[in-house]
């Protein structure tokens, strides 16, 4: 529970100092230390999540959020809700995947005491 | 060992050491899997998939669209740095978010001005950059492409390109990097997520500053101010009815008289003469209506005339005001956008500069204001400032050379490419110039065009002279010296209490009978403009005897005291509206000349609905007594609530219609041209003329007759659209509407169907379809103390988001003008009135 909650700090960091990129690189990190410690990737999946969700309702706190949450959705004839679902559901993609990735390679990479 | 073949021995061992192979295979597929969609995710994350976004960019909380709402609203302090300051400038958003900025200099001013006109409206700036440099293709790709075309064939961008480098010496080119230096010091400092949303929506990012982006704004504003040819219209009459009749449909003299320079009449005067029946048709104007064709392809006419210009300006002497000052009222009229056109800013630069005023995003300058002295606006003249010419070219599949005088010139080829959103290349131009200007194929031959607006040049360096003017005189004589085009009737009055007009631009001298409305022969140097009108035979007038001017796009000179070419389709209306008003009140206050500004009246019903009304009288249908009774209700007004301006608008449409058929070629329903409605009036002044006939029908038809025709079916369109009169439906504001579009027409971002008060030839004309109309109304006290009112459809801001973006609509929507305040020095900006505040430091 504390690492995922170190997670989310560091993900939120990641994505204010280097965007949406931040997670993918955050993600891959995390997912070879996991795979060496046998760990499962869906906390990073969650804590990505968690950082993107933690950032809107900072951006929300300026009071605009559902102003532009109508804009969005009139010049982009997309339905609010599904704005705010794309938004989560792609870092907890892009967060999972990755990790999923460098954990498998890290497993399959390291030695594990075969002859 | 190689690499792959280390793998595979790895590979090897876990499959033996393994509990299972189906484990593996499982982990194995699992990693292809989680790996394809990690790939996925970055490439939907970087790539941008049209219309969609590049997704991580765009969702990105912290700097993608969502960080939006958190730069919506300017901050009340902020800094910015600027390379070439030569000192600190202060700027004070009031709490009209009008920034006034306090400089040291005057090139750091501009400089001041191009980063706040950056951190305002930084995608206008870049899209307008984009539309008047050809390059729309690069943001909408292949379908922009007849619109990029445009703008480069007509040889727009190539003159932009030629008076940059020609002004790269001069001290306009120094305003002009100034400002540029502050554009670009905005987007060097500018944030993540203060990219505005179009640029996130598209997929586009800003590009650097430079002067040659200020010459495509001019050239373009060139093109949208003096892009007509109206000799068109009375060549493609020619070609259908005959020369004489042509000559008399589109005459070289308005029949209404009310010109710009005061003629010492006190009533308009009508010029009325028979027009000469139908003709031969003039096979010699073919060429020239071919030509055109070719150089106008989309030509279309809005509602059943040309469409005319709309802005207005009127001054009043001290003697003709009630608080004894000279009064200044200026609107101009465009194509409505959101944001703005204009943008509202103030600069100081104590004891050298004080204007305040509208300037164009991209023009370093403002265009129409006041300085502590003198008040300046303008209306378009409209002159016909383009030619064409017939070239005897060497090859006519693929000229290289052009003949003149007998001595064979090479033609300026030049290469066009127009590029896609990812740089690809969407088609390939070669274009061709003649001394004279670009040159194009019309049917089997080759014909060039002069424009004046290709020539151009201190335009911009005009705006920043005249803001240093003390009178109305001196800024007249300002602008004289340096602004050629697009002409305008520039209004002026000063604190002195003097108030002027002159029609300033460059109007070609043209050889033989002067006139501008036929082709040339390009292969002979006599049929060359042969130079410019002289400053003293501009139409022109100062303090006037009747203590008034009014300029509203009409005939700028009575033709019995100058018989120099205009050559514009004039339309008198307004101009007989404003006149009547002024005329009427020789004690007018700053509230009427705000009221007038969106009079409802209109001269054009006055004069022609008791025509319909005396034919209606002695009708035997009942439908046309009907139609009669219901008009003869109306007040002639167009307010919002008005039930009966909708009938007349169809009666009038339907009797230009039934009165030129003759003007549609036979066996085609579309007429070639349509002559003015003040030839129309013309007409009607002789009720047995041979036009007022119907082609289609065995009987002959006199005035009368086609009045009522036109009545009865107007009375039943207008029915069968909206209703019974008494349903509601008749009101103008469910006829009527403005519709201020987005720059990109995204209907989220614009302002559609606003209920607005005025009609076809009111002071404040709606177009069917409602894109033009006042794009600022500005009213100037030219007391001890300047003090002035201003307005226009949209905000300061151009971002959606922001409260700015569009708060002065409601103004605007219902004629209202705020006050402007005009502080000569930070301090005098009270707290409450100010809203910002940005401190810009050397770089």
């Amino acid at each position: 529970m504390l690492i995922t909650l170190a997670l989310v700090f560091v993900m939120a960091a990641a994505t204010w100092i280097a965007g949406w990129v931040g997670v993918a690189i955050v993600a891959v990190v995390v997912g070879l230390a996991y795979g060496r410690a046998g760990r499962r990737t869906w906390s990073v999946a969650l804590a990505a999540v968690v950082a993107w969700a933690a950032l809107l309702l900072v951006d929300a706190a300026s009071g605009r959020e559902r102003d532009l949450l109508v804009l969005l959705q009139g010049t982009m004839q997309i339905p609010g809700p599904a704005l705010l679902l794309a938004t989560l559901l792609f870092p907890g993609l892009l967060a999972w995947s990755g990790a999923a990735t460098s954990s498998a390679l890290s497993r399959m990479i390291m030695f594990r005491g075969v002859p | 060992m190689s690499g792959s073949g280390w793998l595979a021995d790895r590979l090897i061992r876990r499959l033996r050491a393994s509990p299972t192979l189906f484990a593996l295979l499982g982990r194995v597929l699992r990693l292809v899997g989680a790996g394809i969609l990690f790939i996925a995710c970055l490439v939907v994350g970087a790539r941008r998939f049209a219309p969609a976004p590049a997704l991580g960019g765009f969702l990105d909380p912290a700097h993608g669209v969502w960080s939006l709402a958190r730069t919506a609203t300017l901050p009340s302090t902020a800094a910015g740095r600027v390379q070439h300051l030569a000192g600190d400038v202060t700027v004070i958003y009031d709490d009209r978010a009008v920034p006034h900025i306090f400089a040291s200099t005057e090139d750091d001013a501009y400089r001041a001005l191009g980063y706040v006109v950056a951190r305002d409206r930084l995608f206008q700036l870049y899209v307008q950059t984009m539309a008047a440099s050809g390059r729309l293709t690069e943001l909408a790709g292949a379908r922009a492409l007849p619109l990029d075309r445009e703008m480069r064939q007509l040889g727009l961008t190539r003159a932009a390109e030629r008076m940059a480098a020609a002004a790269d010496s001069g001290p306009l080119a120094r305003t002009g990097r100034a400002y540029a230096d502050g554009v670009n010091a905005y987007m060097r400092e500018m944030s993540k997520s203060e990219l505005p949303l179009e640029f996130r929506l598209t997929g586009t990012r800003p590009e650097p500053w430079t002067t040659l982006s200020s010459y495509h704004l001019a050239t373009r504003m060139g093109w949208t101010l003096a892009y007509f040819s109206t000799e068109a219209d009375h060549a493609a009459a020619a070609a259908v009815v005959g020369s004489r009749a042509a000559d008399a449909l589109f005459p070289d003299a308005v029949p209404i008289q009310e010109p710009i320079q005061p003629n010492g009449q006190h009533a308009a005067r009508f010029d009325f003469h028979p027009l000469p029946a139908p003709g031969t048709p003039d096979s010699s104007s073919t060429l020239l209506a071919a030509s055109w064709d070719t150089f106008f392809p989309d030509r279309a006419y809005v509602d059943d005339t040309p469409r005319s210009f709309a802005s207005n300006n009127w001054a009043v002497s001290p003697g003709r005001s009630a608080n004894r000052h000279a009064l200044l009222a200026g609107d101009p009229h465009l194509d409505l956008s959101l944001p703005s056109i204009w943008y509202e800013a103030h600069l100081v630069v104590p004891g050298k500069l004080d204007v305040y005023g509208i300037t164009i995003p991209g023009a370093p300058g403002i265009v129409i204001g006041f300085n502590r002295d003198v008040a300046w606006t303008f209306t378009n003249t409209g002159a016909d400032v383009l030619d064409y010419y017939a070239e005897h070219v060497d090859n006519a599949a693929s000229p290289t050379r052009y003949q003149v005088d007998g001595v064979w010139h090479p033609l300026e080829l030049r290469v066009e490419t127009y590029r896609g959103p990812r740089g690809q290349v969407v088609a390939t131009d070669t274009l061709y110039f003649t001394h004279r200007g670009p040159m194009r194929r019309a049917r089997d031959r080759w014909v060039s065009m002069r424009w004046t607006v290709l020539e151009a040049g201190r335009e911009i360096q005009s705006f920043n002279d005249a803001a240093h003017s003390t009178t109305a005189r001196e800024l007249e004589d300002v602008m004289a010296r340096s602004y050629m085009s697009p002409a305008q009737n520039m209004l002026s009055a000063d604190r002195g209490g003097h108030i002027a007009i002159r029609s300033t631009g460059r109007y070609p001298v043209r050889p033989g009978d002067g006139k501008g409305n036929a082709v040339r022969d390009g292969s002979t140097s006599a049929s060359d403009w042969q130079g410019a009108l002289p400053l003293s035979s501009y139409p022109q007038s100062f303090d006037p005897e009747q203590g008034y001017l009014a300029s509203a796009n009409q005939q700028p000179i009575d033709p019995r005291v100058a018989r120099d070419w205009w050559g514009g389709n004039y339309e008198p209306w307004r101009a007989l509206r404003i006149n009547a008003l002024l005329r009427a009140d020789s004690a007018v206050t700053t509230e009427q000349m705000r009221a007038f500004q969106t009079d409802p009246g209109s001269e054009r019903a006055n004069l022609f609905v008791p025509y319909f009304l005396a034919a209606a009288k002695s009708a035997s249908s009942g439908t046309v007594a009907e139609a009669g009774r219901l008009l003869g209700e109306w007040d002639r007004r167009y307010t919002r609530d008005d039930q009966r301006a909708v009938l007349f608008e169809e009666a009038m449409h339907e009797l230009v219609g039934r009165t030129w058929d003759e003007l549609a070629p036979r066996g085609k329903s579309r007429r070639v041209a349509t002559p003015t409605s003040a030839v129309l009036l013309e007409l009607l002044s002789d009720s047995a003329s041979t036009w007022w006939d119907d082609r289609s029908t065995p009987q002959v038809e006199h005035r009368d007759d086609i009045l009522r025709a036109s009545l009865a079916a107007a009375l039943a369109t207008v029915k069968s659209r909206h209703g019974d009169p008494s349903s509601g439906g008749w009101t103008w504001s469910k006829v009527r509407f403005a519709n201020i579009n987005h720059l990109l027409h995204l209907p989220a971002l614009s302002a559609l169907s606003i209920p607005v008060q005025g009609g076809p030839a009111t002071l404040s004309p709606s177009t069917g379809d409602g894109i033009h109309s006042a794009s600022w109304r500005m009213v100037v006290d030219l007391g001890p103390e300047i003090r002035a009112w201003s307005t226009y459809p949209g905000g300061q801001s151009g971002n959606p988001l922001s409260a700015r973006y569009k708060d002065r609509l409601s103004h605007w929507t219902n004629g209202e003008l705020e006050p402007v305040r005009v502080p000569h020095a930070p301090a005098e900006l009270e707290a409450a009135h100010r809203s910002a505040e940005l401190t810009l430091h050397p770089r």
